[in-house]
């Protein structure tokens, strides 16, 4: 079914007006604080907009204001959420944990049981079905909990992070997992992890300070964002002049101490680590550069930035109909 | 449990524990000392003592029966749902924790009592429970309540809703939160709340003396049969501690099993 999002929660800063097509997988990017959390929240409903609409299919959810109220309570929305905390009820064994929501929706324990052996089976892990939660790892646990979610039979699945309190080795496996899982499960996915989006997601949606920046499907939106905030999320670098927009990966800028035919003078404000690199911090623009190549810099030096012409997308400026 | 290395206290505080743990060992001990076992079966078998000892079994059962239907959901509001004069609500429920357990019992005899703010309308129902068996369970209500609600509501802080938001997003109901989540994942402090409400009410002196009298088979429970049979029986006094001492002891030591086993 469709979700039709378009909610606000003023106490919160947060205003968004999303869709998630039937079977396809949404990924709301961003940075801490720009409302993803809130955004989950309202529409699993644990928290109540202060205004808008929410649509699942034919149904609404919730809708405030001079509409006339409507309210469905959590556990009527049939929207699963998967947390990065597996949150596995300590109390049940793998099996039962499971079979909670096939319980709740008041399978025979027989029913439940079976159904729980199934999703177990799909997500690769009927072998803890007799496992307490606290004998699991991680990546374990994880995996139990995505079988628990989907074994609840949901129209949405809200996905939190839910990579983020994983070892690395866990992750790929438990991702590629999601990925033939979701195939055709209406999926909202939140996460500021890029590879999250590249992985799962159809569409890519970009919230900056509680508003959506942009939107679109994953494959334009990763290579051609149009605003900042979404190029800031994809992790790419945007200049605008004359209608085009020019495109360029950090890692591709380099940085010179002297004047550069061609090259962008700039202020470096920060310094900082990232993954194997050294990120230099320009206003707008990022310079991912090997420590080797960086040199003694101090935040206020004065540099020059430069990127080859063949890393460079160039693309029309369009208007957005946000 | 080992000490973890390198935590290491001051060597002068084991003077003052040692010294606290004297003052609440030593008058067991010469409690125990003082027990005249040849006679000890007597004592506690004569007909007052079995009166006392059942009566005080009985209504201590139900009055922790009653802790828990009214402080259960009474701990959940107060952790989960604060309203506007929750803070003073929970300060109320749990004065008689502070508060002279005489003067729980006079309060208590002039709101149920014949003379009292609901007697006229109890008198009416043809209910007269000022001095009778369920003055005693009303008595032990009112100051073992607060131990269960105090200590269920702190673990129902301390837990969060994470499990529940969780399990509402599979589908389950409220009442099935509460049932298969909410307090599965109490229950070790459920249950030590419980003793210690149960502990209570079994000791529990001053306000029913007060409120229900000392009637024997009716509202003398054994605390109230110690303090008479002090002066006409000083042995079988002692005799009748020891075992209120044990009873308590054997609830104590019960669930502290349990609960380290659960958690």
């Amino acid at each position: 079914m469709s979700l039709e999002i378009d909610v606000a929660l003023s106490s919160r800063g947060l205003a968004a007006r999303l869709a998630v097509a039937p079977g396809e997988t949404l990924a709301v990017l961003g940075p801490n604080g720009s409302g993803k959390s809130t955004l989950l929240g309202l529409v699993a409903g644990t928290l109540r907009p202060s205004d808008g609409t929410l649509r699942l299919g034919s149904t609404t959810l919730s809708a405030a204001g001079s509409r006339g109220a409507v309210w469905v309570p959590p556990h009527r929305r049939r929207i699963a959420l998967l947390a990065q905390d597996p949150c596995l009820f300590p109390h049940l064994d793998v099996a039962d944990n499971v079979a909670f929501g096939p319980r709740s929706a008041r399978r025979t324990r027989r029913a439940a049981r079976a159904q729980a052996l199934t999703w177990l089976d799909r997500v690769g892990a009927t072998q803890l079905a007799a496992r307490r939660p606290g004998t699991l790892s991680g990546g374990q646990a994880q995996r139990v909990a995505l079988a628990r979610a989907l074994a609840a039979e949901p129209e949405v699945l809200l996905l939190d992070e839910p990579f983020a309190a994983l070892d690395v080795d866990a992750t790929p496996a438990l991702r590629t997992l999601l990925h033939q899982v979701l195939a055709d499960v209406t999926t909202l996915v939140v996460t500021h992890d890029l590879i999250d989006a590249v992985v799962l997601a159809d569409q890519i949606a970009v919230l900056d300070a509680g508003r959506v920046a942009e939107t679109g499907p994953a494959n334009v939106l990763l290579a051609r964002p149009q605003t900042q905030a979404a190029a800031r999320a994809v992790g790419l670098n945007l200049v605008t002049t004359g209608g085009r927009h020019q495109a360029f990966r950090p890692s591709a800028v380099r940085l010179e101490r002297r004047a550069v035919d061609g090259a962008l003078a700039a202020r470096v404000d920060a310094i900082e680590p990232h993954g194997d690199y050294v990120r230099v911090r320009c206003g707008e623009l990022l310079a991912d550069l090997a420590p080797a190549d960086l040199g003694p810099t101090t935040p206020g030096d004065q540099v020059w930035l430069s990127v080859p012409p063949g890393s460079v997308q160039s693309y029309p400026e369009q208007t957005l109909t946000a | 449990m080992t000490a973890e290395p390198g935590t290491a206290l001051p060597r002068w505080i084991w003077l003052p524990a040692a010294l606290g743990a004297a003052v609440v060992a030593l008058p067991l001990a010469a409690l125990v000392g003082k027990v005249e076992w040849a006679q000890f079966w007597t004592l506690i078998s004569s007909d007052s003592s079995q009166a006392a000892l059942l009566l005080s079994l009985r209504t201590a059962a139900i009055s922790t029966l009653l802790c828990l239907v009214l402080g259960i959901p009474m701990a959940l509001i107060l952790a989960r749902r604060p309203f506007p004069g929750s803070g003073l609500v929970r300060a109320v429920v749990l004065l008689p924790l502070v508060l002279p357990p005489v003067v729980g019992g006079l309060a208590l005899l002039h709101t149920f009592g014949r003379r009292g703010l609901l007697g006229d309308s109890l008198e009416v129902l043809g209910m007269d429970i000022a001095f009778s068996t369920a003055a005693v369970v009303l008595a032990q209500t009112f100051v073992a309540l607060p131990f269960l609600v105090i200590s269920l509501e702190g673990a129902l802080r301390i837990a969060g809703q994470r499990y529940e938001s969780v399990a509402a997003s599979l589908g389950a109901s409220p009442s099935r939160v509460l049932w298969r989540v909410t307090l599965p994942l109490a229950l070790p402090s459920l249950l030590s709340g419980t003793v210690l409400a149960f502990a209570r009410a079994l000791g529990e002196f001053g306000a029913t003396i007060t409120f229900a009298g000392s009637l024997e088979g009716v509202t003398r429970t054994l605390p109230l049969e110690i303090y008479l049979q002090r002066e006409v029986d000083p042995d079988a006094a002692i005799a009748l501690s020891l075992v209120l001492v044990v009873v308590a002891a054997a609830v104590m030591t019960l669930t502290h099993r349990r609960t380290r086993v659960l958690r």
